[in-house]
């Protein structure tokens, strides 16, 4: 979302951009990541425990909810300019839209995974109806 | 001193998104650039999605959290797409109200 958003800016030249990604690049090479259209505040969350990258989602929903709220504000359509206005707020109400249902998909994702690791790991030795049967068998 | 914390980050995310949307690309542009500029960046997006699909079919056995990261390109990729095709849309019969 954020290169999408912040590395398109007419302030910011080709070469800058490129050497932006160049040095973004070599990060993620060292450490043992490929490139791609990867998200910055994203690239470490395979170094993460399942436990570990929860609550970064999390914490990043909040800010996510938190600025869907401060661009909720609406905007009155006069001129050709207020069009464009719009237009931007829409690009960037779509786009923490799309990051907001990612999130809530992969923290359900995620919750469920540590659901499964903490049952395989408490799993009883016998099946409940199995104690049931053996503990009215045995008194 | 959380009040001052919880104050400075609500700030931080004012400014963050003021300063976006101020420096987005399509205040730099006329009506007519824009749409050239959007359509450009339509193929763009619809060639990495395209992209980023193909990988999401080789890769059913990779780890976790490549499928993650995949899941998030393809969904912020789609929302692009859906917003692009939206404001090409809107702008288009706007230039030919005119």
């Amino acid at each position: 979302m954020w290169q999408i958003i912040c590395l398109c800016l007419p302030a910011v030249t080709m070469s800058e951009r490129q050497r932006f990604f160049a040095l973004f690049s070599n990060v993620l090479r060292a450490n043992g990541r490929e490139p791609g259209t990867m998200d910055l505040g994203l690239f470490f969350l395979h170094m993460l425990s399942p436990e570990e990258a929860l609550t970064v989602l999390e914490e990043r929903l909040d800010l996510v909810v938190r600025s869907q709220n401060l661009m909720e504000q609406p905007v009155e359509l006069a001129s050709a300019q207020d069009v464009i206005q719009a237009a931007i707020n829409d690009h960037i109400q779509t786009l923490l839209e799309a990051e907001h249902a990612w999130l809530k998909r992969t923290i359900a994702r995620l919750q469920n995974t540590n659901l499964n690791r903490y049952q395989e790991q408490t799993e009883p030795l016998l099946p409940l109806a199995d104690m049931k049967n053996y503990s009215q068998t045995n008194g | 001193m959380t009040c001052t914390h919880t104050e400075q980050a609500e700030y931080s995310l004012v400014t963050l998104w003021q300063e976006t949307g101020q420096a987005h690309f399509l205040h730099a542009l006329t009506t007519q650039e824009i749409l050239t500029a959007l359509e450009k960046r339509r193929d763009l997006a619809e060639h990495l999605l395209a992209q980023i699909n193909r990988e999401a079919v080789h890769s059913q056995h990779a780890d976790e959290a490549s499928l993650i990261m995949l899941d998030h390109s393809q969904t912020l990729l789609s929302a692009e797409l859906t917003w692009l095709d939206r404001t090409i849309r809107t702008l288009s019969a706007r230039v030919h109200e005119k």
